[in-house]
């Protein structure tokens, strides 16, 4: 008995002393968006790198492991690389031709490292000789291998949230974050409290993790009687000590920040006396729950828990809305009554991030500063924005850059500016006078076909070079070299229409269309079983992420009826494929399955790029009919819906069960999944490649027509070759009538003759 | 009676159904949609066009079917290609591209209306069978005066006519010839110069004695007002034949004139017009100096004279051409005879008439041949004064307008006025892409997919219309050619028309002069200007196409119609070497069968290879040594009685290739005989008119004004270097 409770003890000291110190690594790619190899070239090269960490962690140890090979032509004496942490240099190294390879273990002092971004800055000093080093020389170049470098951070929780501004340092984007919530509501919670608020906390919590996948699970609160009793009963003191408890968290989320949403009155049971007091309106609170400790041991461990709670399920969705809306800055109280959240209309909150077709707007306007650089540099200048996500424009409309910038007196050769819309380049400008220039209103009319719907960026790439003297070992150091973007500098949209063509889930993945649209009609989440929920919360959140903002019209609802919304998102294994969503779809994922020949004959080129799919010959059509399982697949598959009132698409995603439906939900909200989503299907069974993405369906158009002309337009554009018969049918007859006509008048000129 | 309105209300019916028809059609083509789709539907129609317009060229039932088909689809897209043009690619970053989009708009716009008019007119040329006096009792057939105005042409010139009018198959008691000198009139006998008066006075000496001689009413008067109007209306007053002819002192009637034209007028009460083509019998400076192939390729009035004549024809809508006329006198006093309000008399008078309710008739059968400009420069008079005058008539009589007017005729007139306006659109054509390559304006707001989708089906549907409905009578590039040849002098001349339409007043169009050397046109000047900036802008081109690979693009279609105008350019300095021509009548090709018969009576058959009133050129078969110095050309025309004996001198025998080379004795007794075989007989113009309209293709085309236009560019920088090199000389000497 001895023995078994000292291991008790020591496996309970594990436990915690696991969950109290958490080490995270991160590769270095996963924090740069460019390439996984980092080049430094030159005499002199420097590369910052953001390392964020989320908020309320103590940083015990870090460490970078590192990986890097340098030129061998390298004069070891004075070829050198620095690593700085927060602009201190915590590593230097001499690039050692007959070591080219090399991989240093850099320790990151604890106290360097702050809440939020941390810069990690790569510095190398690059000779060949000992003078007359031509910077341009290709020799001088050492590389990182991001992919392959990680860093070790090791950290200790903080002391939780104490407030309610608190609770976005849990979810920050960052090493350390939780990656993880659970909402909890009462088994007998309202179906408002369900189908609507629940989706709403879990944007609010997935929106504070900006870009980051955040899984979201849904539980019911489990009653106090289900929990052992130790060697003699509980006592009611015990009991209700018990049920204020978090008691209800899974071994896995022990430790972890969790959500009660519900009612007051749902939530009574669990609620301290204090806590359900102050609940007279739409609540939000955070508390530390009791831990519960019997004959020394502890039972049930604190934690820190969100409630989001009112008297009724209006309260809550209030409180929920508020939750996702507020600034956490301004919340320093544990708990916040809610009176009120006032917004023009529910699509403003879509549209405040959003530029407006056919408007002008200045890089200030945009919440961009504009660029300063200076010295020898090769440098981009990212500007992004978002645009309707039905943005359509015709094929010769213009968006206008009225730039104003200048450089200054003394560029070299090489220097310039390129000026590059979402990848594609649009103009290039050589900075070659040597007195410098300012431009005021350098115009540039780019074709409107380079913006799309979602996000846009456009970048400068500005190349600085100090000039050539043609004088041997005299060269110009570069650090008199000035360049300016100024934020007055201003982006004109042409006007558009609101159409685009569907299914497409590129569209899908870039602006959450249609679930999310500025005319605010309800796009709501089926779900065909219940254990499903957390899989439809992990997606709103994703979705709220993908516009950046609340979708208040998102709703859970469980089972399909027979009219949806008319778009719409449903979550199914083969088993639970509503009545209605197999037949008409070129793709059926029942138990009986139909795979169109289109996924069957290109399946063996796995991923592929889903706009290819329309190059004609290579298509055989049909289907093939399968018993099958989807395995470990999870499918997504995106058409026309036929259960909506008007147009619309219906999303479907299957996997073989509820349990494995929530895992591949989690892969699907990955970036790597999430980024390639393209075509109208995609199956995958990670989180890293999709299987198959492939365009199945015919397109066909969806948005707001209230211009019928570009509804027109669109659908022609789709269905050329029905404009096409019209026109000749049209102009058959109008031949046939023409010359019948002409045939009259010449036999009536005949009969004079 | 009630079939006659069963048949009216099936007309009105058909014609509300095309109506409705056209709307749908318009509607349709207003429909927007993405290039990448359009570009599709372009291309499949662009291959429908292409086979229709293959098939309509094939004689079965269904070829005016795929006639119509082929031009409504290629209007379509010409129609598509206006609308996309004013609804979306009209904006312009600046003033100056403002301007210069809208210029090039309003060109396009020009082009694509005029080319829908020229469609509408061509759709079905009418095709008049052939009629003859002979069918009508002799007592039918009415009075004729046959008026030459003449102002500056010499004796010789003039007798040939008259010889040949005096030889036309009509009753003499019914026909009388009339020579109308307004070259000898009061006015000019009493001038002040002197030398003109005594010139004026001669004239008239030489002229009266000729009318005197060959049986022919002399006619002269006090004052030239009014021109050749003023001319032909104050004779109208002396003379009173029913029918009046009307025939430039150059244009040398057959004999079968009035057996072909009269019926039409005695047919028909209402008919004030029979009007001919205008044969010409020597080719214009275009032809002459830069294709030098006037027998083997369309004539450049073969166009109007072939097709377009026919089309307006078939709309009621054909006019006088100031020659090769008849003209019912009682309809034409009713308009106070030939009007005079601009300088192409001509057509105005048509215009009054046809608002009158009266009718024309197009007899597409050459009856007379003239004489075209041998000079460049006569050639752009003749043209500026075309140009002055129909636009004359668009300002003063507004045929738009005209309510007379049936909607057809007035399509009819417009479509002839409005082609006069070709100067501003060509000019703009040709300097537009300086604007681009030099300035660096945007004057055309569209990307590559929609210049594909759009731009490109909209040219080759017109050009595949235009060889569809013209491409017999008018080879590929030539009306371009015409068109920048013109366009500068015309353009002036027509500004000056829209700042005062009262303005111009009649220029008589040189012609029968005679080029004794080869020499530059001294027109050329503005047209090294034209070759200078395009060159220019060529130039321009190239640099944007390196250093500027961004707008590499639209560049490179700049730079390909800028091309396009500088080989047009080129071509155009070939027709300004105006060259040597030594003959005094252009030699046609005849292939009649003839003998050549010495005084012995020793014949030498064989059969004509060429002829003109000169000469002739003949194969001839036997031993050519023993031809005599002077034989007789001997031939049977098909439809005569007696053969023809001309006597001739022989010029020049070649043996080895049995050709023979004669001059005809062209004297007093024989001259009349000459005449009537050589010029007499309409079945050899129509002959040689059939052999040289025939259509090439395209590329044929293009390969052939390319060919042909390099040399005289060559030709040009050795005239000026060598006119250059002269006048160095010869101020060297003189100092």
């Amino acid at each position: 008995m001895a023995q078994r409770f000292f291991f008790l003890l020591v496996f309970i000291a594990s436990v915690f002393q696991v969950q109290a110190q958490q080490t995270h690594t991160v590769r270095l790619s996963e924090l740069y968006a460019g390439d996984s190899t980092l080049r430094l070239e030159g005499a002199m090269a420097e590369f910052d790198l953001s390392v964020p960490l989320a908020g309320g962690l103590e940083v015990e140890k870090a460490t970078l492991d590192m990986r890097a090979v340098s030129s061998i032509a390298l004069l070891k004496q004075r070829s050198v690389m620095a690593i700085r942490f927060n602009n201190a240099t915590i590593f230097q190294q001499a690039l050692d031709p007959q070591l080219p390879n090399f991989r240093p273990q850099v320790d990151i002092p604890a106290e360097l490292w702050r809440e939020g971004y941390n810069t990690l800055t790569f510095v190398v000093a690059q000779h060949y000789a000992n003078q007359c080093v031509d910077n341009a020389a290709p020799e001088l170049w050492s590389e990182i291998d991001l992919f392959r470098s990680v860093i070790s951070v090791t950290t200790q929780p903080g002391s939780g949230p104490t407030v309610v501004g608190d609770i976005s340092d849990m979810f920050n984007a960052g090493i350390g974050r939780q990656q993880a919530v659970t909402l909890y509501t009462s088994g007998n919670a309202e179906q408002g409290i369900l189908s609507d608020a629940l989706p709403v906390v879990a944007q609010a919590l997935a929106l504070r993790a900006d870009y980051q996948q955040l899984a979201i699970k849904h539980d019911i609160l489990s009653d106090v009687s289900e929990i052992p009793a130790p060697s003699v009963p509980w006592s009611e003191e015990q009991l209700a000590e018990l049920a204020r408890s978090s008691h209800y968290l899974t071994e896995q989320d022990s430790g972890k920040l969790h959500v009660l949403v519900g009612t007051v009155s749902s939530l009574r049971e669990n609620l301290s006396e204090q806590t359900y007091n102050q609940i007279s309106g739409a609540y939000l609170g955070v508390e530390t729950t009791p831990a519960i400790e019997v004959d020394d041991e502890i039972r049930v461990p604190a934690s820190h828990r969100l409630i989001v709670s009112g008297t009724n399920s209006e309260q809550v969705m209030l409180a929920a809305k508020a939750l996702a809306l507020m600034d956490d800055g301004l919340n320093q109280d544990a708990s916040v009554v809610v009176d009120d959240v006032r917004a023009s209309s529910d699509d403003a909150l879509l549209k405040a991030d959003t530029l407006t077709p056919g408007e002008s707007y200045s890089l200030a306007d945009m919440g961009d500063g504009g660029a300063e650089y200076r010295g020898e540099t090769s440098t981009t200048k990212r500007i992004q924005f978002s645009l309707p996500a039905d943005f359509y424009v015709p094929e010769n409309a213009s968006v206008t850059l009225l730039l104003n910038f200048a450089y200054g007196a003394a560029f070299g050769q090489g220097s310039m500016m390129n000026v590059l819309i979402n990848g594609e380049l649009v103009h290039g400008l050589p900075l070659t006078n040597p007195y410098g220039e300012s431009f005021s209103q350098y115009q540039l009319n780019v074709p409107a076909r380079h913006l799309k719907g979602g996000t846009n960026a456009i970048e400068f790439d500005v190349a600085m070079r100090a000039p050539i003297t043609d004088v041997v070992c005299d060269d110009v150091v570069g650090r008199h070299l000035h360049f300016q973007l100024l934020p007055s500098s201003r982006i004109e949209l042409p006007k558009a229409g609101h159409v685009a063509r569907q299914p497409d889930l590129t569209l899908f993945a870039d602006a959450a269309y249609p679930m999310a649209t500025v005319s605010g009609q309800s796009a709501d989440i089926y779900i065909t079983e219940e254990a499903m929920r957390g899989a439809a919360l992990t997606l709103s959140g994703k979705l709220a992420q993908t516009v950046n903002t609340l979708i208040p019209d998102l709703h859970i609802v469980s089972g399909v009826p027979e009219t949806t919304t008319d778009t719409a998102f449903v979550l199914m294994t083969p088993q639970t494929v509503p009545n209605g969503y197999a037949e008409p779809f070129s793709a059926n994922l029942a138990n009986t399955k139909q795979w169109p020949y289109r996924i069957q004959n290109l399946l063996h080129n796995r991923l592929r790029d889903a706009s290819e799919e329309r190059k004609p010959g290579f298509i055989m059509h049909g289907a093939t009919v399968q018993q099958s399982t989807l395995g470990n697949m999870g499918v997504l598959v995106a058409q026309k819906n036929p259960q909506g009132q008007r147009t619309g698409t219906v999303f479907m995603m299957a996997a073989e069960n509820a349990e494995l439906l929530a895992d591949r939900m989690q892969d699907l909200t990955s970036p790597a999944i999430w980024g390639q989503l393209a075509g109208d299907f995609v199956a995958w069974d990670n989180s890293e490649q999709p299987e198959l993405v492939m365009q199945v369906a015919d397109v066909y158009v969806v948005g707001e027509f209230e211009d019928s002309w570009l509804q027109t337009r669109m659908w022609l554009s789709n269905h050329p070759w029905i404009w096409l018969m019209a026109l000749v049918i049209v102009v058959i007859v109008c031949a046939a009538l023409a010359l019948l006509l002409l045939r009259r008048r010449n036999k009536k000129i005949q009969e004079n003759w | 009676m009630s079939q006659v309105r069963e048949s009216g209300v099936r007309s009105w019916g058909l014609s509300l159904l095309f109506v409705a028809g056209l709307s749908l059609l318009t509607f349709l083509l207003l429909i927007p949609m993405d290039s990448g789709s359009q570009l599709l539907a372009s291309m499949v129609i662009l291959i429908i066009v292409h086979l229709c317009s293959q098939e309509s060229k094939a004689y079965h039932r269904y070829q005016q079917w795929f006639r119509m088909v082929a031009m409504f689809l290629g209007l379509a897209l010409t129609v598509r290609y206006l609308m996309w043009r004013g609804l979306y690619t009209l904006t312009a970053v600046d003033i100056f591209s403002l301007i210069a989009v809208w210029l090039l708009f309003l060109a396009e716009i020009y082009a694509g209306i005029t080319h829908i008019m020229g469609c509408m007119v061509n759709a079905l040329p009418l095709s008049r069978p052939l009629k003859t006096i002979r069918d009508l009792p002799d007592s039918a057939l009415p009075t004729v005066d046959v008026l030459i105005p003449t102002y500056n042409e010499d004796a010789h010139l003039l007798e040939i006519t008259l010889r040949a009018a005096l030889m036309l198959d009509y009753p003499e008691s019914k026909l009388a010839i009339h020579l109308l000198d307004d070259g000898s009139t009061e006015q000019k006998i009493t001038q002040s110069d002197a030398q003109g008066a005594a010139a004026a006075k001669a004239r008239k000496a030489e002229l009266s004695a000729l009318c005197e001689r060959l049986g022919v009413h002399y006619h002269t008067r006090k004052l030239n007002h009014h021109a050749k109007a003023g001319n032909i209306n104050d004779t109208l007053l002396e003379t009173n034949g029913e029918l009046v002819v009307i025939l430039d002192a150059d244009h040398v009637p057959t004999r079968d004139f009035l057996d072909h034209t009269v019926p039409w007028l005695v047919e028909n009460e209402k008919v004030f017009l029979v009007q001919t083509p205008h044969f010409m019998a020597n080719p214009d400076p275009v032809e002459r100096n830069y294709f030098s192939a006037f027998s083997r390729m369309p004539s450049e009035n073969d166009m109007f004279y072939g097709t377009i004549q026919r089309g307006l024809d078939f709309w009621s809508s054909s006019f006088f051409c100031g020659s090769a006329a008849v003209l019912r006198r009682a309809h034409l006093m009713e308009v106070g005879g030939l009007s005079g309000d601009s300088i192409t008399e001509d057509a105005e008078t048509a215009f009054d008439l046809h608002a009158l309710g009266y009718e024309s008739v197009y007899v597409d059968r050459p009856m007379v041949s003239g004489l075209a400009p041998e000079t460049f420069d006569a050639f752009v008079t003749q043209r500026m004064r075309w140009a002055q005058g129909m636009t004359q008539i668009l300002l003063l009589k507004k045929p738009f307008m005209e309510r007379q007017l049936s909607w057809h005729q007035r399509i009819g007139y417009m479509s002839s006025i409005l082609f006069w306006l070709f100067p501003f659109a060509r000019i703009i054509f040709l300097l537009m892409p300086l604007a681009y390559l030099v300035f660096d304006l945007q004057v055309y707001h569209a990307s590559m997919a929609d210049i594909f989708a759009y731009t490109v089906p909209h040219v080759m549907a017109t050009y595949m219309l235009s060889t569809m409905l013209f491409g017999k009578t008018r080879w590929p590039l030539v009306s371009e050619l015409y068109e920048i040849l013109q366009c500068i002098f015309t353009l002036r001349a027509l500004m000056r028309v829209f700042r005062n339409p009262r303005a111009p007043s009649f220029v008589v169009t040189p012609k029968g002069e005679n080029l004794t050397r080869t020499f530059i046109s001294p027109l050329s000047g503005v047209f090294y200007s034209l070759l200078i900036l395009v060159t220019v802008a060529m130039a321009a081109g190239i640099l944007k196409m390196i250093y500027e690979p961004l707008t590499r693009e639209l560049t490179a279609v700049v730079l390909a119609w800028n091309c396009f105008n500088f080989i047009l350019l080129i071509s155009v300095l070939g027709v300004l070497v105006e060259r040597k021509q030594v003959r005094e009548q252009a030699r046609l090709p005849a292939n009649d069968e003839v003998s050549l018969v010495d005084a012995d009576g020793k014949a030498w058959p064989g059969h004509l290879m060429d002829l003109s009133l000169g000469g002739a050129r003949a194969q001839i078969a036997g031993d050519l040594s023993a031809l005599q110095s002077q034989v007789s050309l001997r031939t049977q025309r098909e439809g005569d009685i007696e053969p023809v004996l001309l006597p001739a001198s022989i010029l020049d025998v070649s043996p080895q290739r049995q050709q023979v080379r004669i001059q005809f004795n062209r004297d007093t007794q024989h001259i009349g005989n000459v005449i009537r075989f050589v010029l007499g007989d309409s079945r050899r113009w129509q002959s040689f008119q059939r052999r040289r309209t025939r259509p090439i293709s395209y590329w044929f085309g293009v390969k052939h004004v390319v060919s042909v236009s390099i040399s005289p560019a060559i030709q040009h920088f050795y005239l000026q270097s060598r006119r250059l090199w002269r006048k160095l000389r010869t101020a060297k000497e003189g100092t």
